[in-house]
Order: structure tokens, then sequence, then C-alpha cells
């Protein structure tokens, strides 16, 4: 029995993935959980592929290598999918048990084709979600609201109350109400 | 060894593969292809385009060139190598740079 | 009586920062350098809300940032700065300065890789370029502990009167959110205390020279002053800490002994890399298998007695230094041959930021990788 939850966040420099680690890391906080989130340390640049690490667990965290066997993989930009980095993080843990949340507007069974085994995979149009519900097309809220729904490993309320209180001070009251129906409706939302 | 580093060929390579003094070449074709990393494009409108040459100097990726045109020296994205980030129409001075979605 | 404190996961950076806060130094010259620089923004946007009255300087460089630090602390003022890697190299000519001068500064490092080439990412090889400048030494595991380390580094800087770089591993430590215990503002206050300097360049009574010139007859025997005062430091810490542990409830000492009891094969590391050998020894030790970690959190002074009763009747000494020394052996590697008068096996590791994986820790154990974990 794995002591720690472990995520992989996959983005693009720019898309919000260090972000959407970050909230979830301070989501699971609230609930007094263990956690420990980073970025993969490399070259920062605008567009460049970046991971984001978060572990979650009952017990305190002491490792601090890279996630090895993820329970789950968040995938805010499909072309990441192509690449040899996220082939070898599909370990065989990951691909018998995990869950992927993949951003794309393709159909469920198309994406789960790419891989074997038993792993569950969430598909969600979430750049579209997010340019009808927030206006912008960062992905980040909606794949956040999937994840919450799916793995239950924080509530979306949470994740909700720590955007609020991070970015109502960044981006003002309206902005941060849209993101924050974004992440409800695609909390809430039945799976495609 | 499982190791975290993108394109690096350091275990592959021996000691006798190393540049000397860590002294690299400028071999673009190793450069990754960053064109296929932009959800968005800059488009240059020549008729307000003054050739001032400072979205050249600004683009992180030295993707664009000033060209000869009838209408004097007018900004160049090459697609290939624009990776979309919209630094371009930031400093145009001119507002002649528009971002439009691929 | 232990206090209140606040459960937050946040960076190492703002850990540090947050402690910085707490303590509201007088100075902070800042001078901004991958990977600290979100100690020194965080500290900074404190200030201009009203959280912190420090006097902040911007300065045009490490060199002066240092060299800022010791003027102020010659006056009288409780100063600190933060910095990494090429800074620390920069400012390299001033730090024997300010331990000779014996000014209780306190510099956060966020301990980054030396260049060339050039390197942004976390090693400790700055840490070791100064260890031979009188400068009290601390390494940190966890976010805690650097936020820990900075409170108790402040104290013992003024009870040594000597300055203090406490470490956290840069980029794994300081952009890594982790869960943390902060203190509430006045218990860090009355544990730091007010600065209490015992020779001013204000004192207008009794005016005084500093940075004096001493000629043969004389500077051996202030180098010495500075030997003598790290010799006493070792015992100043383990007083500081037995109060830190009251407020705190948090037990520190020199070393730290991880299923040491009955080990027989041990690694001897420091800085964030011992949570991903702890998470090994437990892997290991449920096969069955007699290892254990010996965690050094005080480099400087060295401390050879301690390292020595924790490690004399282990069979296999494994030491992980994060730092390349060329010509000779390895700095952790040669401090623990020193205390323990034996071979042990040295193995160079993560420079400049590259991972260590449990898997490859376990490699170190069964003497599959030996010399260089490259």
């Amino acid at each position: 029995m794995k002591k720690n939850y472990e995520i992989i966040v996959y983005g693009r420099g720019g898309q919000g993935g260090k972000t959407t680690a970050e909230l979830i890391t301070q989501a699971a906080a609230l609930k007094e959980k263990y956690v420990q989130s980073f970025p993969e340390f490399g070259p920062e640049r605008s567009g460049a592929p970046v991971r984001a690490f978060v572990r979650i667990a009952e017990e305190p965290i002491k490792t601090h290598q890279s996630v090895q066997e993820a329970d789950c993989i968040l995938v805010l930009d499909e072309t990441l999918l192509e690449t040899d980095k996220l082939k070898s993080d599909l370990s065989d843990y990951f691909l018998e048990r995990g869950v992927m949340v993949v951003n794309s507007k393709k159909t469920k069974q198309e994406i789960k084709s790419k891989f074997s085994g038993k792993l569950e995979v969430i598909v969600v149009d979430a750049t579209g979600l997010a340019e009808k519900i927030v206006g912008e097309s960062r992905p980040n809220v909606v794949i956040l609201g999937k994840f919450a729904q799916t793995t239950k490993i924080v509530d979306a309320e949470d994740i909700m109350t720590v955007f609020r209180s991070k970015y109502l001070p960044k981006i003002g009251e309206d902005k941060t109400e849209k993101n924050i129906e974004a992440i409800r409706q695609s909390a809430l939302s039945e799976e495609v | 060894m499982k190791n975290n580093q993108e394109n690096n060929n350091l275990d592959e390579k021996g000691n006798d593969d190393l540049e000397l003094g860590a002294v690299i070449k400028n071999e673009i074709e190793f450069y990754p292809k960053v064109g296929e990393w932009k959800t968005e494009f800059p488009v240059y409108d020549h008729d307000k385009c003054i050739g001032c040459g400072i979205c050249v100097k600004h683009c992180p990726e030295g993707a664009i060139k000033l060209i000869k045109t009838p209408k004097g020296k007018k900004a160049v994205a090459d697609l290939e190598w624009c990776k979309g980030c919209g630094i371009c129409p930031t400093v145009c001075p001119t507002k002649a740079i528009q971002m439009r979605k691929k | 009586m232990k206090n209140k404190q606040i459960k937050k996961a946040i960076t190492g950076g703002f850990a540090v920062g947050e402690a910085i806060r707490q303590i509201n130094p007088d100075v902070m010259a800042v001078y901004p350098i991958t990977p600290q620089t979100p100690i020194v923004e965080y500290f900074a946007q404190e200030v201009a809300d009203g959280n912190a009255y420090t006097e902040i300087i911007p300065v045009e460089s490490e060199h002066s940032a240092m060299s800022a630090c010791i003027g102020s602390a010659a006056a009288g003022a409780r100063s600190m700065t933060a910095s990494s890697s090429q800074g620390i190299m920069y400012m390299m000519e001033m730090l024997p300065i300010a331990s000779a001068m014996r000014l209780p500064i306190v510099m956060a490092v966020s301990t980054r890789a030396i260049s060339g080439p050039l390197n942004i990412h976390g090693d400790h090889s700055d840490a070791m370029a100064m260890r031979d400048f009188g400068w009290i030494q601390l390494f940190a595991e966890s976010v805690q502990e650097a936020y820990d380390n900075l409170i108790i580094g402040t104290k013992l800087a003024e009870k040594a009167l000597l300055p203090v770089a406490p470490n956290m591993d840069g980029f794994i430590t300081s952009h890594s959110v982790e869960n943390v215990e902060i203190m509430t503002d006045q218990a860090v206050k009355e544990f730091v205390g007010e600065y209490q300097p015992t020779q001013t360049l204000f004192d207008f009574n009794e005016p005084k020279t500093f940075g004096a010139i001493a000629l043969p007859e004389s500077y051996f025997n202030f180098r010495k002053q500075v030997y003598d005062a790290m010799q006493e430091a070792e015992s100043k810490f383990l007083e500081i800490v037995s109060d830190f542990e009251k407020i705190s409830g948090r037990k520190y000492d020199l070393v730290e002994s991880y299923q040491l009891d009955d080990a027989e094969k041990v690694i001897v590391a420091m800085g964030s890399t011992c949570g991903t050998i702890k998470a090994t020894v437990d892997k290991l030790r449920g096969r069955g298998q007699k290892v254990g970690l010996l965690k050094i959190r005080l480099f400087r002074p060295w401390p050879v007695e301690a390292v020595y009763q924790a490690l004399k009747d282990v069979e296999q000494v494994f030491v992980l230094d994060k730092n390349l020394s060329f010509g000779t052996s390895q700095v952790l590697a040669g401090n623990v041959e020193i205390a323990l008068k034996r071979p042990i096996n040295s193995v160079v590791y993560g420079l400049g930021g590259r991972e260590i994986s449990e898997e490859e820790v376990e490699k170190i154990f069964t003497g599959e990788v030996r010399s260089f974990l490259i």
C-alpha cells in the first residue's frame, strides 16, 4: 500500500501547470494532510514542456525524489501525450491503477487507446470550457475540477477556497468568480 | 540510471564525446522545434510596421527578420521558429502586430 | 513551554523570509540571485506591507551586500542578507572579514552549483567554497528545518560573535512546498531577543577602529581568536537548540542519527537528500537490512566527536558529497575520515541539481555505485 498519493501535472510553460500543483497542495493542506509539491527544475521558457509534482499523505513525507510511480497524471496539453518524457512516466503501477485526466476535444476511447493497462482515463475539453466560462483559454481550473471529482483526494470546495484566497487580490472579483465557476461546473458535470 | 533531465545525452556519452570546456557549436538542427509549441501566432500589418526592429531584438527565439518589401523594411516571423509567446505585439511601438489563434 | 504554532504549507524560500520577518532585523542588504530570490522578494513585500521595519538596502552586487552588512553590523545593527553560488563567489573577499571582525551577520543561503558551466540548480558547492572563512554553517533537510535554522542561527551568531550561514538546498527546499509549523512573532522575538553589541562604530566615548591592519606580530593571534571562537561555537549551539526545543517542541542536535542502533551500513549526508535516504532506509529495513543514516546539521564547526560516537561501531560508512573537490579527497568524506580515523566510501552525487532517487541510494548501500553517482 503506497504511503504517498502522487500526482504529476503535465503542461507547457504558461499554461498553469505549476499553479495546478500548488492549488491541489494547498487544498490538501486545508484538511491537515502532509503535502509536498515542486516543479520540475529546468530552464523556464514559455511553451516548454514542464512537469510539476505533488505528494499527499497521512504521515510526514520524507523523500525528495521526483515522482516515480504516479497515482494520477494531469495533462493540460494533449500534445505532451506523444512525448518520450510522459511515456517514461507511465510506470507499470500507473498503467494498472492510475487515473489520467486529459485536456482534449477527442473522445475518451481515442485517448485511452494510446495506453495499455486498466488505467482510468478522463477526457475533458478544458480549454473550450475555460474559454466559455472564464473567457480565457487556460485549462487548469477545469482540470482541477475534474481531478477533485474523479479522485476525491481533495474536495473541489477546498480548491475553490484556496483559489479565491490566492487570486482575489491579484485578478479581482469578477475573474476570480468566473474561474471558480469553471472549477465548480467541471467538478459537477457528467463525464463525456 | 533513471534520469529526469530532458535531452540529456550525457549517460550515453563517455567523457570523450563531451565538448572540451563546455564550449559548444552552434548547431541549429539540434534546437527544439519550438514552432510546434504555439497555440497562437503573430500577424504583421505592414501598413503599420515602420521597420524599427524592436520586435526582432525582443524575440526570444530569434524568429523575426526584417525583409525588404515594396513598402520598405518590414518585420516577418518564421513560423517554424515562432512559439507564439506574444512578446512581439507587446513591444511593437505602432501596434502593428496581432496574435491570432492557430 | 511549547508555544502555539500555525501550520502552513509554504516553500522554503517563503519560510525563511517569514523567519526573517519575525526576527525583524535592523538591516537587510539585498541583491537577487536564483534560487534565493524568493526569500528577499517575500521579505521585501512584507516590509512594504508594514509587517517588518527592516531597512532594506538594495545594493549593486553581492560584494556590496556583504560590505553593507559588515558596515551596518559594525555600527551595531542586526544585519542579514541572502545569497547563493556566484553571488557568494562574488562576495568572497568580504566573508572572512565578517568573521575576523566578529560580526554576527546572518546570511541565508539557498545552495546552488557554482559555475562553470553555468548552472542554477542546487548542489553544495557554494557552501563548501566558503567553509574555511570562519562562518558557522548549518544544513537543513526540510522547509521546517530551514525555518528553524534561521532563527537558531540568529541567536547563535550573537552568542558566538561569528557570522552564520543557514543553508537550504536550492530549489529542492527553497522552491518546494512542504508542511511547516510557524511560531508566533512574539515567541520568535523573545527567543532571539534584542541584539546587544559589545562594541560599535557609534561608541563616541571610546571611539574604535574597525578593519585595522595587523602585522606579523599579531595577525596570527587574531586568526587564532576566530579559531577558538569556532571551537566554542559547538557548545553554544547545543545550549541554543536546547532552549529552542522548549519553545518549539522540536529537538535538534549537532547530527541526527536515523536507525543507527544496529546499523551495519550507514550513509552520511547533508541537506534534503537525507529525506530521500530516510525513505530508502525505511524500505530496506522493511526487508531486514541493517542500514541507517547519519545526517549532519552543524557542518562548521565540524562536530568531530559527535560523528565519531555515532559511527564508531558501524562496519561500512558511505559519505555523500554534493560537491566536487579536485586532485584530493572530497570535503565531507575527508571530514568523516578525520573523525573515524579509518577509510570510508566516498560518493559524489547531485552536482548541478542532478537528481538522486531512492533506487540510487539503494545502489550506494549495496556498493553498486562507487565514487561518482554520475
